[in-house]
């Protein structure tokens, strides 16, 4: 259980509650509580009276960097990645609410970057999640856009979702957005949310799945209604 | 562009040093076969093959760039 790095940013520690466990842990990384994350890796339990059965709680703390080290990683992963693709570029990385979003600007061919319907940048994402994730041993959440295009896409497809929920509404039928992958669905689902006329839900396998938009009172029960089903 | 495919696929696998690429070359296209290490296939596939399918689509956008065509075959 001894950590071996010169400089300690995690330990795994016991204790007979997963409270003391974090304690000490706090105390062998000279951390505070609010400098670290926990992951409880054994909840403990204190067995029967006290006496048979008892484990010990097992936490993880690990301290927080303020981002920078992921920051660093993120930026240092794509700029190789873009210059073995040979597309010089700048990446910039900013943290918010735990999200890094990262910004690259390239010399003129931000549209090689961004793919028809987005799809390369939507495998740059993949894979810089992926690497930089295993790289750093843990789940990294980050977005990535391209020359301003998530903004402008998310523009486009709110007002597509408006447009067609005015058409569900004035025809009563329902209709279904074209295959988007996650993030843009959400978009749809997000746009309409507090629209009480229509309802979404998503239908179709895989990640390119459909947003259906449909009217929120059926004009009858005609067992379409449970077709699909939620993400 | 065999390089791009080394750098992603060592990036994911617990097994760096297994990995192998390489690269054959056709009349128009140019085949990239990977190799990993036993228990490193299913990081270059990912789920349903997105990962597979990323590495692809960003191969493509960079032999695009060079006017050329690439495939990547993963190997067992």
């Amino acid at each position: 259980m001894e950590n071996h790095l010169t400089e300690s940013h995690e330990v795994v520690n016991e204790g007979r509650t997963v409270e003391e466990a974090i304690e000490s842990a706090l105390a062998r990384l000279g951390a505070t509580r609010d400098e670290v994350e926990v992951e409880v890796l054994e909840e403990g339990s204190k067995g029967v009276l006290g006496l048979v059965g008892a484990k010990q709680a097992r936490v993880l703390v690990r301290k927080r960097d303020g981002g920078q080290a992921t920051k660093a990683k993120i930026e240092e992963m794509l700029s190789n990645l873009l210059k073995l693709m040979e597309i010089s570029a700048q990446v910039s990385v900013d943290v918010k609410d735990d999200i890094h979003l990262v910004r690259i600007d390239t010399a003129g061919v931000d549209g090689l970057l961004i793919g028809k319907k987005g799809q390369n940048l939507e495998a740059l994402e993949h894979l810089a999640r992926r690497m930089v994730g295993k790289q750093l041993k843990r789940s990294v959440r980050l977005q990535i856009d391209v020359g301003g295009y998530r903004e402008r896409r998310t523009n486009a497809l709110k007002n597509k979702a408006l447009s067609m929920a005015a058409k569900v509404k004035a025809s009563n039928k329902e209709m279904q957005v074209e295959p988007l992958p996650a993030s843009e669905r959400r978009i749809i689902h997000l746009a309409l949310a507090n629209d009480p006329q229509v309802r979404t839900y998503t239908v179709g396998d895989g990640d390119l799945k459909s947003v259906v938009i449909a009217p929120q009172r059926r004009s009858r029960s005609n067992g379409e209604a449970r077709k699909g089903s939620g993400e | 562009m065999k390089e791009l495919v080394e750098y992603i696929a060592k990036a994911l696998v617990d097994n760096p040093d297994m990995v192998q690429v390489r690269e054959v070359e056709g009349e128009k296209t140019t085949v990239y076969e990977l190799r990993v290490g036993p228990g490193d296939l299913g990081k270059v596939i990912g789920k349903r093959g997105r990962t597979a399918r990323s590495i692809r689509t960003l191969l493509n956008a960079a032999a695009t760039k060079a006017g050329k065509r690439a495939v990547l075959e993963i190997l067992e």
